[in-house]
């Protein structure tokens, strides 16, 4: 829809769902009219569909085990956390229970519960309301992980992930809530974007020469913005060719869809918003490594935030987050 | 006339959706009455025209707006209005056409040395590379239909050579060197050789294997591993033998023959190129005579080695015999080096590489003593 906001998509893909099967329910704390949300994207539900949607005490591991008793009942079900710093309170009820009773009970339970989550720093909201904490996820078991972008339709990966009968986190970069939706075609004046693989493959960012590529970056959705402020400057700064790789299912990963880029690459940087270490980037850069070994010039970069708690100060903040300048940093000391 | 200008709604947000034109353009908004809302990431604003005005929109509904941007005007009348308009075009909404007006920082500079205007390389259209600036500049010269662009690694080992040829005063000498005992060992060949007597040499000749620093020292290397001269076709590699003391002649045969694969599919990992502290140049078709080689900075040296010659000389009882030799060189940084050294160091490796005991010692595998005896 022309002039779209993502908050806006990703209300009218909570609307499709609500109304697609009277079975689905939402849960989140303040999720009911007139405030509709932390970020709004709940406005309207609880008006529309009265008996789906419920508003919730402040007790993120109580709001996630209602939402998965009535999993287990066989109804779909979506959390929103107001912010995602809370799921380490639901961390219990998501590792040990969501995603353990897909497999526990000696024949395959479907289990369908998706946590939405507001992640990501650049609102000055400090240490406990900013964070990435996508890596505390990675590797569970049954679990999905997803991110939403300004590629991707909300509803098909919402929707993707309702049916897979596995619980799934959907992380939301607050930032981008009140950004244009962009889904495919031109963005700016550099670059076009493409799904080339469905609404649930990753986007493929290319500018005017897609065949050339000296470096390959790979980011989440809540990354692409500043990813694409880098890939301009590294070409009309230091004329390197960027093609821009945005997965919406971070886990599990699927190395395929990004093989061919990387293996042509000189230079493939995997950026994310968490602190260094055990992270998304790195699991990532190693199913590559593993992938390409041999046929990589050089290893595979990862950038990070710096390890620091996020401050509030916003010029602070700045230092701790991952700017376009730290991406075009890395990526020059690499092909140096 | 008035400008509609963005308040500060909130310390959050980096900027607003204007979500709604509360009035028509063209439309009179009476003073202290709402024109438009502003939505931040967490709620909605009103935005209050201080005085009133007929209103002119420079922005559309769903449009992102900043501080102190201008969102709008208030005209003293539709006349005023109008003939506002007449003068100055409204701002596009829409960006203008892909990729035009972005050139490189690379693309301006040439085309400052060219004398082109800014003009002509947007006409270009797309993105303006410093390619495009060649290929408009070899247009004009009538040169475009002729003109082959070396590669990036091309490009790159020209910018080497260029900085040996520069800073380099090289100096050149060469021996005759018997290549008949290499026939005997394993691959047959005189690379692996030379390399493992340009290793053994270390001892004797350190400098050949230093940098120099400033003009005044001498640094000695901490890995002492050889760079080999590799083109398959694609550009000139200089590819690294690690250090080969503790390899046999196969197993240095088997690294080159790893490098030669990846200068064909052009696979070369960095670290197959990085850290050599001394050269060698192989060159060893039938009859060429001699090479001359580049140093490269910030090596001393280069050893060359140029191919088969089949000749006339005469054994211990004066009967004519035949021979294969090789010419075996070294061009050397003369700051460091000098012709005495070079001479030296050459009939070492030549006394190695003619040596049959030395060569079949090569051919196995050196336990780690003798291998840092050697």
């Amino acid at each position: 829809m022309a002039g779209e906001r993502v908050v806006e998509a990703l209300n009218r893909g909570l609307h499709d769902l609500l109304g697609r099967d009277p079975g689905t329910v939402l849960l989140g704390e303040d999720v009911l009219d007139p405030y509709g949300g932390a970020f709004r994207a709940t406005k309207g539900l609880s008006t529309r569909f009265p008996d789906q949607v419920l508003s919730t005490p402040i007790s993120e591991n109580g709001i996630v085990g209602v939402a998965n008793g009535l999993a287990l009942t066989g109804r779909r079900v979506l959390v929103e956390m107001m912010f995602g710093d809370f799921l380490l309170l639901a961390f219990d009820q998501i590792v040990n229970f969501a995603a353990k009773s897909v497999s526990m009970y000696g024949r395959r339970v479907p289990l369908r519960t998706v946590v939405r989550c507001p992640v990501g720093g650049g609102r000055g909201y400090g240490p406990t309301h900013s964070q990435n904490p996508q890596k505390h996820l990675i590797g569970v078991p049954h679990l999905a992980l997803a991110e939403m972008s300004a590629f991707h339709d909300p509803r098909h990966v919402l929707a993707d992930l309702l049916d897979r009968g596995e619980p799934a986190v959907f992380f939301e970069d607050k930032i981008l809530y009140t950004q244009p939706v962009r889904g495919e075609g031109r963005i700016d004046r550099l670059w076009v974007a493409e799904l080339p693989a469905g609404p649930l493959g990753p986007a493929v960012l290319t500018t005017d020469r897609p065949d050339t590529l000296d470096c390959l970056i790979v980011c989440p959705g809540g990354v692409a913005g500043r990813a694409m402020r880098a890939g301009a400057e590294l070409l009309l700064r230091h004329e390197l060719e960027t093609q821009i790789i945005v997965p919406s299912r971070l886990w599990p990963f699927d190395t395929k869809a990004v093989l061919d880029a990387a293996g042509r690459a000189a230079v493939v940087c995997v950026v994310e918003d968490g602190p260094a270490g055990g992270g998304w980037g790195t699991a990532v850069a190693h199913e590559l490594h593993t992938a390409l070994w041999g046929q990589l010039s050089r290893p595979v970069v990862t950038v990070a935030a710096e390890p620091e708690v996020i401050p509030t100060a916003p010029h602070l903040e700045e230092t701790v987050r991952v700017g376009p300048e730290k991406i075009v940093a890395a990526v020059r000391e690499a092909v140096r | 006339m008035t400008d509609i200008v963005v308040p500060k709604v909130n310390t959050n947000d980096e900027s607003y959706v204007l979500t709604d034109w509360l009035f028509a353009d063209g439309q009179e908004v009476p003073a202290d009455a709402a024109v438009a809302v502003l939505e931040t990431s967490k709620a909605t604003h009103e935005l209050v025209a201080e005085q009133s005005g007929v209103l002119h929109r420079l922005v559309a509904e769903n449009a992102e707006c900043k501080q102190n941007d201008v969102i709008g005007r208030l005209f003293a009348s539709a006349a005023e209005r109008d003939a506002f308009l007449a003068t100055e075009r409204t701002a596009p909404e829409a960006a203008g056409p892909p990729a035009d007006g972005l050139i490189t920082d690379a693309a301006r500079e040439e085309a400052g040395r060219h004398g082109i205007a800014e003009s002509e390389l947007l006409a270009l259209g797309g993105v303006v590379r410093v390619g495009d600036v060649r290929r408009l500049v070899a247009e004009r010269d009538g040169t475009a239909d002729r003109v082959r662009p070396l590669s990036r690694h091309e490009q790159a080992v020209a910018a080497v050579v260029s900085e040996a040829h520069a800073t380099v005063p090289a100096a050149f000498t060469a021996v005759k060197v018997s290549a008949d005992r290499l026939r005997d060992v394993p691959p047959a060949r005189p690379a692996e050789a030379v390399i493992k007597a340009i290793r053994q040499a270390y001892d004797e000749f350190p400098l050949f294997f230093g940098r120099l620093r400033e003009g005044r020292e001498v640094v000695l290397p901490d890995r002492i591993d050889i760079g080999v001269t590799i083109d398959a076709g694609h550009g000139l590699y200089l590819a690294t033998v690690p250090d080969p003391a503790g390899l046999s002649l196969s197993q240095v045969a088997e690294t080159l023959d790893r490098h030669h694969r990846s200068a064909l599919t052009g696979s070369f990992l960095q670290a197959d190129l990085d850290g050599s502290c001394i050269g060698l140049s192989v060159n060893t078709y039938t009859d060429v005579a001699l090479v001359v080689p580049l140093i490269f900075p910030p090596h001393v040296a280069m050893v060359s080695i140029g191919g088969p010659q089949r000749e006339l000389t005469l054994d211990r009882d004066g009967r004519p015999v035949t021979r294969t030799v090789f010419t075996l060189g070294v061009a050397y940084d003369h700051r460091v080096l000098g012709g005495r050294d070079a001479v030296r160091f050459l009939k070492h490796l030549k006394a190695s590489v003619e040596n049959r005991d030395r060569l079949q010692q090569w051919t196995t595998t050196p336990n780690a003593k003798e291998a840092t005896d050697d």
